[in-house]
Formats: C-alpha cells, sequence, structure tokens
C-alpha cells in the first residue's frame, strides 16, 4: 500500500498502467482514442512505439523542478542505510545556502521535506520504507509529471486524497500538517498524480520555476578540495589502475556485437550503410571490424572527434592514397564528382570509410555532411559510422538521410571513451598544451620558410621574456627590425601579410598598448612553447 | 598490396589503407562469403543467390511501376512545354507583334512533401524532356545558386554544352562562351546564330535531331525545389528572363514540394505577373504507396511476403514519418536480405513453378533446418506417432510433406488475393469504414488473425445486411469485376453465382409481397394513438422483438451476404495458420525498427537511465530511480546530474558521487585522500563522457559550474 501512495512508476509506455496503480480512487476508464462520429480520426502508431523502453514523453521533459540540495540528498538516499544519517547532516552542514538564503533550520527540514506534508500516521509507515523505495519516489517525480498527458500534476494536493481509505474524494483540502505555503513544498508536491484537470495550478507551477532566477545552486567552488587540477597524464594513469565494474557484462556484450560482424559486412555489400550507435565508446569495436573484416579491402579510418580535422583531409585521403591521382580540384563538391567518376567508370572495386564519431565536431557542418552522404552514394562505396551525441540524429535531413540510406545498429558497450574524450576541455582537467601544441605543428608544415622563421623568431622572444611579467609582446616595429635583418621579409606589408595567417589559426594575439603600439603575442603557456621550440630545433 | 605505415598510439585523424583490387574482389562473389560465413554455412550460397534475385524481379517491377505512375503527368509537361512557344519566331520583320507571348510561360509542378524521392522524379522529367521537346533543358537547384550569378552560369553551361549540340562548328562557339560574359544575352545571340537560319547547313546535318522537335525548341529551366531558394535571387532571375522572352522561348517548369501559394509567398507581385502560371499536380505518393503494395507485396506474383506486424511497421514509418516510397522500398529490400539472411528455411523459397526441382534439391541439413521452424515441429506435435518419426527422420517422406506445404501457400496466395480485393470492394466504403478505406488496411488485417472472427469483420458484414438494393448491385457489380476475368479454377464459380444473384433482383417483384400489407397496418395504428415517450419506447421494442417476417428482398440479401460470407471464410484464413508460413513471410519486427527506425538518444538514455538492461546483471537490477554505487560510474553521475536545475556545481556533483560510490567502512581517514584522488579522476571521466554525449556544457555562468543541456529527470 505504502509504494502504492508513494505512486508506482511503471516501464511501460502506456499511461494506463500509471494509473491502474491507483486506481481506487480515479476513474480508470479513460478511453485511449475518443471514438465515433469523428471519420478522420488517427490512430496512434503503435508499431514505432513498441519496444522502447524509454519512449518520447521520458526523453522529453519538461525542466526540472528541483532545488540545489535535492543532488545530495539524492546521493544520500541512495547510500547504505547505515551511514545515511550521519552524512546527510554533514552534508547539511556544509551547505552554505544559495542565493535565496535559506537558514540551515530550513534547510534540514528540506531534506526531511517528504514528512512535512505527510500525516502522522503516514509518516510512521514512511520511515519503515526503506531510503531506497524513497529515492526512488523522488526520482520519479518528473516522469509521472510527463509521462501521462491526461493526468496533470496538481501541487495542492495532499498525499490523504490518494489513500484507499479517502479514495473518493480526489480533492480534499491540504492537510493541516502540511503548512507549507513555500513554493518548495508545492513543488515536492508536484508527484502527487491527479487526474483531475488543474491547470491554474500548473500555470503557477511555470512561474513559480522561472521566477526562481537561474542560480539556484551552492557557491562553493572546487577550491574547497584542497587538491590542484589533474592534468590529462595523471588522470588516465589513475584510471588506468581502476578495474572497470561489469567487465564481464561487457565482454560479453562485446562478443554479441562482433558476431554481426558477418551481417554487417552482407548488408554494406547490398548498398546500406551501418550507423552505430549506443553508450560506450565503439572505436574498439570498428577497429576490430576493420581489422578483422576489411585487412582485404582499401579503406580509410577517419577520427571525427580529432579537433582540427575537415572534409578536405578525407576527400583528399581518398584521392590522394586510393585514387593515387594528383589532380587540383576547384571545390569539396568537384572533388566527390571526380571521385564518383573515378569509382564508377573502372571496374566495380570496394571501398570502405569508417568514421569514429561522424557526429564529431569537426563534421557536424551541414556541408560536410551534404559531402559525405553524395559520398555515401557512390558505387562500391561503403560508409561505416557511429555517433555519439544525444542530438546526433538532428544532422541529417530527410534527403541526407535517405542518401546514407544507414543501417542503425545498437551497440552498447559502456567502454570509457577515452581517446574521443581526450580532446573535449573538461572544466576539471588541466589543460596539458599538447593539444596546442599538435595544431602549433600542424600550421607550422604548411608554412613558407621565411613564415616559420618568422614565427620561431617570435616564439625565441617571448621565451626570453618569460620573467616578466609585464610584457604584453612583441611591438611589431621591432618584429619588422629583426625580420629585415634575417632577411625575412623586405616590406612592412609582407610581414602583415604573413602574419595573417598565425592570426587566422589564432597563434598570434595582436594588441594595442596605451601608446597605440601594436603588439604580438602568442597565447600559449611558456612550457608549452620552449616544448615546441625544442620539437622545431630538432627536426 | 600495401599497408601505410601509421602509429596507432598517436592521435590521428586518418588512417589510409590502399588495396590494390585484386582479382576476386567481383562483388557477388563477397556478398557469398559473407553470407556463407555465418552460421549456416552451405545453404548459404543458394539462399544467397535466391535473395538477389527476389530482390532484382521485386525492383525490376517497381521500376515500371514508376515510369507509369508519372507518365501520365509527365505527358501533360511535355504536351505543355512544347506547346507553349509555338508562334515563336525570331524573325522580328514579320507581322508576328501580336502573337508574341509577353509572360513566361511556367508549370508548376507540385510534387509533395516526400523530397527524397524527388530527385528520381526529376531525373527522369530532365531525360523526357530531353528526348521529346528540346535540347535546351537546364535545371537548377538552390544549392548550387546562391547568387544570380551562380544561377545564370548553371543555366547556360548546361543549354550551351549540351551533349546533343556537338559538332565541329558548335565546338568553337563553346569555346568561345567560356571567355564571354555569362548573360542571357550571350545566350540570345547564341540562339540566334543556331537557330534563326531557316536553311543553315546546321540544320541539314542534324536534320534527325531537329526535326523531331520544332523550329526554334524552347529553352526549358527546370527549378527543382523552388521553396529553398532566395527569393531575391528567384526574383532578380525571373525579372532578367522575362526581358528576354521575346528573344528566348523560355519556359520555366517550378518543382514545388508544399502548394502553388509558396509561389506568392516567394515572389511580390510584380514578378509573379511575369509568369503566366499552370499548375500540374504530381500523383501524391500515397497513391504510388498504393500501388507499390497493391503490385508488389499484394500479389500471387512474389512468392516474399511481409508479415503482419512488420507490414504495419513500414506502414507507419511511411505515414507518420516522411512520405516517402524509396525509404519504404528500401524497407523492403532490408526485409528481404535479413529474411534470407537470418532464416535458413528460407531456403526453400521459390516461384511456383520451381518448387518441384528446389525441393529435389535439398540437403540433410537444409531439411534439418526446416524441420526446425516453429509452424513444422507444431505440426508434427500434433501428427500422429508413426508419422512423427516419419516427418523428423525420414528425409524424402519429409520432402514430400514440405512440397505438399509449399504449394498449399501457393495455392492459398492464389486465390486469396482476388478475394481480399473482392472483400475491400464491399466493406471500403460502409459508414465508419470498419475494415478501414484502403486495401492495404484490410489486408493488414487479415495477416494479423483471421479476419472472419474480428468484431470489425462483423460489423461489416451486419451492415451489409442492411444496404439498400442499389447500393447492394451496385457493389456486387464492382466485387464481380475486382475479382477480374482470369481467376483460379476454383474461383471461376464466385463472379457466376454473383451473376445469378443479380438475376434474382430482377425477377424480385414477380414473388407476391403478402406481409409488407400487415406491417404497413401496424404501422398505421402506430401513429394513430395518442401516446407519450414512454409507451411509444415500450412498443417500438416489442414490435422490435417480434421476428419481423422478411420481405423477399432481404431474405435475397441475408442470401448474399451469407454467400460473401462463406466465400471469405474460405479463402481468407490467418497465414500463420498453415505450417511453413515462416517460409514466406518475415515477421521479426523487433529486427526492422531498430535497424531501420531507431532512435538512438533512448537507447543512450536506457543504458545510463536502467543500466541493467543491457547490462543483465544482478547487481544493477533495480527500479529506474534508484542509484545503486554498484553501477557505472558514468550512470551514477548522470543520475546525480538529474536532480538539478539548469547548472550544476561540480564540487556538489563530486560530492555526491563520493558519498554515492564509497560506503561506511572505507571513510577511515588515513585512506580518504588516496580514494579521494581516484574517486576524482573517476569522476572527471564521467563528467567528460557526458560532455561528450551532450547532457552538459561548461558554462561561464558561475565558477566550477556547468549547464545542463537536457530537461527533466528520469
Amino acid at each position: 500500500m505504502k509504494i502504492i501512495l508513494i505512486g508506482k512508476k511503471s516501464k511501460s509506455n502506456t499511461p494506463s498502467k500509471d494509473k491502474l496503480s491507483y486506481k481506487e480512487d480515479l476513474r480508470e476508464d479513460t478511453p485511449e482514442v475518443s471514438e465515433d462520429e469523428d471519420e478522420t480520426q488517427i490512430k496512434a502508431p503503435s508499431t514505432l512505439e513498441e519496444g522502447n523502453v524509454l519512449v518520447g514523453t521520458d526523453l522529453f521533459q519538461f525542466r526540472t523542478p528541483k532545488k540545489s540540495g535535492q543532488m545530495a540528498a539524492k546521493a544520500s538516499e541512495s547510500r547504505t542505510p547505515k551511514s545515511i544519517l550521519k552524512k546527510a547532516k554533514d552534508l547539511n552542514d556544509n551547505e552554505t545556502p544559495g542565493k535565496d538564503k535559506k537558514t540551515p533550520v530550513k534547510r534540514k527540514g528540506k531534506i526531511k521535506r517528504p514528512e512535512a506534508t505527510t500525516p502522522y500516521r503516514l509518516r510512521q509507515r514512511h520511515l519503515e520504507v526503506s531510503d531506497s523505495e524513497e529515492s526512488f519516489s523522488s526520482g520519479n517525480s518528473e516522469d509521472e509529471l510527463d509521462s501521462d498527458e491526461n493526468s496533470t500534476p496538481s501541487g495542492n494536493k495532499s498525499i490523504t486524497s490518494r489513500t484507499p481509505s479517502g479514495g473518493s474524494k480526489p480533492s480534499t483540502p491540504r492537510t493541516p500538517s502540511g503548512g507549507s505555503k513555500t513554493p518548495s513544498s508545492i513543488k515536492r508536491n508536484r508527484r502527487q498524480h491527479e487526474d483531475t484537470v488543474d491547470l491554474p495550478s500548473m500555470v503557477q507551477d511555470y512561474f513559480d520555476l522561472h521566477s526562481e532566477g537561474p542560480c539556484a545552486t551552492s557557491d562553493r567552488t572546487l577550491a574547497k578540495l584542497g587538491t590542484s587540477k589533474m592534468d590529462q597524464e595523471t588522470l588516465s594513469q589513475l584510471l588506468h589502475k581502476i578495474p572497470s565494474s561489469h567487465s564481464k557484462e561487457c565482454t560479453q556484450m562485446y562478443t554479441e556485437h562482433r558476431s554481426l560482424f558477418n551481417q554487417w559486412m552482407y548488408q554494406t555489400c547490398n548498398n546500406f550503410n551501418i550507423l552505430l550507435h549506443g553508450l560506450g565508446s565503439k572505436r574498439t569495436l570498428l577497429e576490430d571490424f576493420r581489422k578483422t573484416m576489411l585487412s582485404e579491402l582499401s579503406h580509410v579510418v577517419v577520427n571525427g572527434y580529432f579537433p582540427s580535422l575537415t572534409v578536405k583531409h578525407i576527400l583528399n585521403s581518398i584521392t590522394d592514397e586510393i585514387l593515387e591521382k594528383e589532380v587540383s580540384f576547384k571545390g569539396p563538391l568537384d572533388q566527390v564528382d571526380y571521385i564518383k567518376s573515378e569509382f564508377e567508370s573502372k571496374d566495380y572495386r570496394d571501398f570502405y570509410l569508417v568514421v569514429n564519431n561522424i557526429d564529431g565536431m569537426m563534421l557536424r557542418g551541414e556541408k560536410t555532411q551534404n559531402i559525405l552522404s553524395l559520398l555515401s552514394q557512390i558505387r562500391g562505396f561503403h560508409v561505416i559510422a557511429s555517433i555519439d551525441h544525444i542530438n546526433a540524429s538532428l544532422i541529417w535531413d530527410q534527403s541526407k538521410c535517405s542518401r546514407f540510406n544507414w543501417l542503425w545498429y545498437d551497440v552498447t558497450t559502456y567502454l570509457p571513451y577515452t581517446d574521443e574524450t581526450s580532446y573535449e576541455n573538461s572544466l576539471l582537467v588541466q589543460q596539458s598544451g599538447s593539444l596546442a601544441l599538435s595544431s602549433m605543428t600542424h600550421v607550422m608544415k604548411s608554412l613558407t620558410p621565411n613564415a616559420k622563421n618568422i614565427f620561431i623568431l617570435l616564439t625565441k622572444h617571448q621565451l626570453e621574456n618569460k620573467d616578466n611579467s609585464t610584457y604584453i609582446g612583441m611591438s611589431i616595429q621591432d618584429l619588422y627590425q629583426r625580420c629585415r635583418e634575417g632577411f625575412l621579409v623586405n616590406s612592412d606589408l609582407t610581414l602583415r601579410a604573413q602574419l595573417v595567417e598565425f592570426k587566422d589559426h589564432k597563434l598570434i594575439k595582436s594588441k594595442k598598448s596605451y601608446d597605440g603600439i601594436e603588439h604580438l603575442m602568442i597565447p600559449i603557456d611558456n612550457a608549452t612553447l620552449s616544448e615546441f621550440l625544442e620539437q622545431h630545433e630538432s627536426s | 598490396m600495401q599497408h601505410k605505415p601509421y602509429n596507432t598510439n598517436k592521435p590521428t585523424k586518418l588512417k589510409v589503407i590502399q588495396h590494390k583490387p585484386t582479382n576476386n574482389n567481383n562483388p557477388t562473389q563477397l556478398k557469398a562469403d559473407y553470407f556463407k560465413a555465418c552460421e549456416h554455412p552451405v545453404s548459404g550460397d543458394f539462399r544467397q543467390s535466391t535473395c538477389d534475385l527476389t530482390w532484382e524481379e521485386i525492383d525490376q517491377e517497381i521500376q515500371i511501376l514508376r515510369s507509369d505512375l508519372n507518365s501520365k503527368i509527365f505527358d501533360d509537361l511535355l504536351a505543355f512545354t512544347s506547346s507553349c512557344h509555338e508562334k515563336f519566331s525570331l524573325d522580328h520583320d514579320q507581322d508576328h507583334k501580336d502573337s508574341f507571348v509577353t509572360e513566361i510561360p511556367t508549370a508548376a509542378l507540385v510534387t509533395g512533401v516526400n523530397t527524397p524521392d524527388h530527385g528520381v522524379m526529376f531525373s527522369t522529367l530532365v531525360e523526357l524532356l530531353h528526348e521529346r521537346v528540346s535540347p535546351l533543358v537546364a535545371i537548377l537547384r538552390s544549392k548550387d545558386c546562391n547568387k544570380v550569378k551562380n544561377v545564370l552560369t548553371k543555366t547556360l553551361g548546361q543549354l550551351l554544352q549540351n551533349p546533343d549540340m556537338f559538332t565541329d562548328e558548335e565546338e568553337d562557339s563553346i569555346a568561345n562562351t567560356k571567355n564571354l560574359p555569362c548573360t542571357l544575352s550571350t545566350l540570345s545571340a547564341w540562339y540566334n546564330t543556331k537557330y534563326k537560319l531557316p536553311h543553315s547547313p546546321t540544320k541539314k546535318r542534324k536534320s534527325v535531331t531537329i526535326s523531331e522537335h520544332q523550329r526554334y525548341p524552347p529553352i526549358v529551366i527546370v527549378f527543382e525545389d523552388l521553396e529553398s531558394w532566395v527569393p531575391q535571387i528567384l526574383q532578380d532571375f525571373i525579372t532578367i528572363c522575362s526581358n528576354y522572352i521575346h528573344h528566348l522561348p523560355i519556359v520555366f517548369v517550378f518543382g514545388i514540394a508544399t502548394s502553388v501559394a509558396a509561389v506568392h509567398r516567394l515572389l511580390p507581385n510584380t514578378v509573379s505577373s511575369l509568369l503566366c502560371m499552370e499548375k500540374f499536380q504530381a500523383p501524391p505518393s500515397t497513391e504510388y504507396l498504393t500501388l507499390v503494395i497493391n503490385q508488389i507485396i499484394m500479389t500471387s506474383k512474389f512468392p516474399f511476403k511481409l508479415g503482419s506486424k512488420v507490414f504495419q511497421l513500414l506502414l507507419d514509418i511511411f505515414l507518420y514519418h516522411d512520405f516517402s516510397v524509396l525509404n519504404f522500398i528500401k524497407g523492403l529490400q532490408f526485409c528481404i536480405l535479413d529474411h534470407f539472411f537470418s532464416f535458413p528455411c528460407s531456403r526453400i523459397l521459390c516461384h511456383h513453378e520451381d518448387l518441384h526441382q528446389t525441393i529435389k534439391d535439398l540437403k540433410h541439413h537444409d531439411i534439418e533446418s526446416v524441420r526446425m521452424a516453429p509452424s513444422f515441429m507444431r505440426y508434427v506435435e500434433n501428427s500422429q506417432p508413426k508419422q512423427q518419426i516419419d516427418l523428423l527422420e525420414n528425409d524424402d517422406y519429409t520432402k514430400n510433406i514440405i512440397e505438399k506445404f509449399m504449394s498449399q501457400i501457393n495455392k492459398y496466395h492464389e486465390l486469396f488475393f482476388p478475394v481480399l480485393r473482392c472483400l475491400h470492394c464491399l466493406v471500403s466504403k460502409l459508414p465508419k469504414h470498419p475494415l478501414g478505406k484502403q486495401l492495404r488496411e484490410v489486408y493488414s488485417m487479415t495477416l494479423g488473425s483471421f479476419i472472419c472472427e474480428t468484431e470489425q469483420y462483423k460489423d461489416a458484414i451486419e451492415l451489409l445486411k442492411m444496404m439498400s438494393k442499389d447500393e447492394l448491385t451496385d457493389l456486387m457489380k464492382a466485387s464481380i469485376q475486382e475479382l477480374g476475368q482470369d481467376l483460379h479454377d476454383d474461383l471461376q464459380d464466385i463472379p457466376q453465382d454473383l451473376e445469378r444473384f443479380l438475376q434474382r433482383f430482377d425477377t424480385l417483384h414477380e414473388i407476391p409481397e403478402e406481409e409488407e400489407e400487415n406491417d404497413s397496418k401496424e404501422e398505421s395504428t402506430l401513429h394513430l394513438e395518442k401516446t407519450d415517450l414512454h409507451n411509444l419506447r415500450k412498443k417500438l421494442m416489442e414490435a422490435g422483438k417480434k421476428s419481423k417476417k422478411l420481405s423477399p428482398y432481404e431474405k435475397l440479401r441475408l442470401e448474399i451476404v451469407d454467400y460473401y460470407d462463406n466465400v471469405f471464410r474460405k479463402y481468407m484464413s490467418c497465414p500463420k495458420s498453415f505450417p511453413l508460413h515462416e517460409v514466406f513471410y518475415y515477421d521479426s519486427a523487433a529486427d526492422v525498427k531498430r535497424q531501420l527506425n531507431s532512435s538512438p538518444r533512448s537507447a543512450v538514455q536506457t543504458a545510463l537511465a536502467t543500466p541493467h538492461h543491457y547490462l543483465q546483471c544482478k547487481c544493477c537490477d533495480m527500479e529506474p530511480g534508484i542509484i545503486s554505487s554498484t553501477m557505472p560510474d558514468l550512470c551514477i553521475v548522470y543520475k546525480l546530474h538529474l536532480e538539478c536545475t539548469q547548472l550544476i556545481n561540480l564540487f556538489d556533483w563530486l560530492q555526491a558521487f563520493v558519498t554515492v560510490v564509497t560506503t561506511g567502512e572505507e571513510e577511515e581517514e588515513g585512506k580518504k585522500k588516496a580514494v579521494d584522488k581516484v574517486l576524482q579522476a573517476r569522476f572527471i571521466r564521467a563528467v567528460s563522457e557526458l560532455q561528450f554525449l551532450g547532457f552538459i556544457k561548461p558554462t561561464k555562468r558561475k565558477t566550477d559550474h556547468v549547464a545542463r543541456l537536457t530537461w527533466g529527470g528520469c
């Protein structure tokens, strides 16, 4: 009975099932389809919704109307019951009130809030309910809010109204013990489900939600931890030691996915392309696939998560290294046409394009995807790609989707995204600068010797002044002078033309000093710079 | 073969592995290899070739359908384009002034929203225009035309460099055009020199091609996707063209996906007044779909069939997602591939004519795979013990049985579809459409269950029993027509019987109708008496209860409906009731849904919210709301983040994470520091993975906070 009170969340997507759990006092006959008279009534596409564990209403919800302490509370609820009280208290003491300046007393009340709105009799029972159930209820409050369109959450209903005993009156007034006119308790009560449409209160909730202001979080920062930020290397070292959880199950899943390889090959041979999705890194799987199935076929592997990848690289690698032709092109579309004609004018040949993260930062653009989709249509051209971002499927419109001709495979692996995330600028990780270094070397490779030397000049100057805290950069006249001395440029204009390249790649920043003279500075930390210099000199 | 050296340790963008194509890289060979590599090695080869054959046949049929479908609208369109400039002449001295067209003739081709299908349609259209109307056709797509200059380049490029036009003489002029400015006056000049002289040598030389067209072939410019054009560019281009209408016979074809109103939205009055539009409505994609379903799926011609769930799913994807027949056909192709790939018993699927040979060629393991089919096993269970042994061990006996079953289903198909059409014809116009309006709806019902046992069917029969004479005779005539001429022997009688019934209608009036007077008398008494509502109702109820004597018409009607009912009951049994129906019907809807209509986001969120769903481990088997320390870190961090509003304090998050993960015992003071470091690392990893997945992003609104990108909790 207690569980019924709290409202059982059922996994199924049918609203009627949710309703059944407290049907005693609620009408259970809500017809799914309002039948008759309407000739053009629309049937719900039942087959499309079937079989999903989560349905649309679970995925796309309204904003969580929750307050700052919730996460800590949830965490403490999820602990082993033994340590719960102590920890929860600890957390409460630690917590500095957020923007709305709540006294610690109120905070405490908040953790125990479920009791505040519960009549004594029920409270007793509540205490008996294990913590897990408790947390379960709070976790689900939002689900229920949205998962059932017939019932609208109403803030002011008390728990008594759902007990079978108080059943017949769906809208009993709030119990006195509730005593909660504060918006927080109203929100808390939302999990109580009523099927009477109570629009005004829903509107009220909406405004409550938006009047809160954006920051209902505590003001503590990571500095409190007392430890410095970790860099990428220590992080990976630490993580390396940790045994991964569920490794047995993961391996099992992985083997299951492996058994699909033949099927994928067969389907790609029939002009379908394969798209892998699901949680966990799919790099290993794709690499494995490449090694086992593609060893006899020509293919290109693209790492879409790589930050400086462009579609031009992909196209060039196909024309230069697969077709082994040296042709220049007007643009990517032109190049695609060329590849197409090369592939289709000769004998049939298979070619595989393996894309890790086709939804990667650099491949997301409409044009890039357009080009990839055009490539995928070429005869003998097969694409096997993976996606990870939750909104990844938005990068294709209908026509691109139909060009790609995807077959989707859910290959949840639970493997960590080690390589993929190493490029994301995580807040918690001290940037080692290795990325900047690699992009610097990358740009350098494409430059003329003169331009290289200009940059080296600038780098050296900056390193010479590394102890000078007021260093604002090298003045442009100074640089010009030195460049002339080194026979690098012959006029101010050529120097500026050379500098444009660096500015475009954000490798130098120009700044005007108080006297109006332009100063040039490399916005990269000195350690990285000296490493770069070393690398350059050694090569 | 050469391997490009690459280093796996370093982050690389691209890895290129080049293999020189070898001789055995023949695609069909490869396909067969993969097929064989799957678990049923020997029969694979044959299945694979059957699969290819089946798909080829169906694909061919679809091609034919497609060209047939659009033929009417294309004919109209071609007639329009060729006729609108009939009076065009370049000889301005002559007295032709009044016959000049002052507006640009425009065909607005309304194509429907199923954009992926349009590419094929327009390329066929352009091809046809080329062949039959004029060699001067240009097709413009909005993506190539973001400036007026590009539009002109594209147009002129396509018009002047027409392969049809290449002769020695013109090659020079083409070479020249590269240097010429890309304007319509260039085009006009080119057109003038080319077509003006009535007895030019060009004409003689190419009398074959030119004489087919008129003397002045119109210049057809096709806009494939009008809605996505930049209005300003379109307006400018049209204005420019309209200035040349006296010198160039320009015709536009607008491809419009929505409605003609789109033209007026794009073009102001001043511009649209330059056009003389005529609307051409392309057949809606639903019509095409109906055609495909009727000709490909609902026919005994192809042995491969879709099962009820898969059929419904493909239909739903079409109706609720994209309206694209192309995708529907791809779905069908996928079903065929998967059917042959995953079901070993599909080995025996073949055309009726080849059945005997196929069965004869069966090897022992093939028969074993057929024995594994659920419907066959059910049959075995229900048969006599002695027969059971034969069925399971005697291959020759089993072969005979298989052949029997197969021809049974083949025959069933032959009889089924005409009767299905007949049923649809009867019920499609009933009030409230108990069995749906479309043939496919009736079909989908028969696939799922024995239709005559369903409520909807009973309703329909009841409704048929209330038809008036005119309606019923019309329906009967239509159903006879629907049954057609070349019927299977077993069905030959039905049209004849129906004809006989129809004849009896004519003789109906000859049968005396004594009863009727009685009825009318009663009715009149009803009217005479003054009575209140309550009494009236009572009386009417009584009258209803009395088994009314039926009029001759009603008797005949009952007889006819019963006759129909019997026919349907006889021929429309559910395919699932036949043994070995798995061979013909592909019904693993879950696979189709997963592969064609998957929802990646829900997969990710399911994995995060209920890891048990994927991991199938004991430790994480709990309701979705609960966080347990045994779950993967990513799941814990995800679940904690659901508790937050837009902004998340990283410190609090970390604390909460530590709280969940650590148990009481680990809190010994000495250990704490080291543990913290590791936990921190785990937390960092999980947070950056969430960021990578797109649930959060860094924000500068508050120090050490991240912003949530999704709403709600799970």
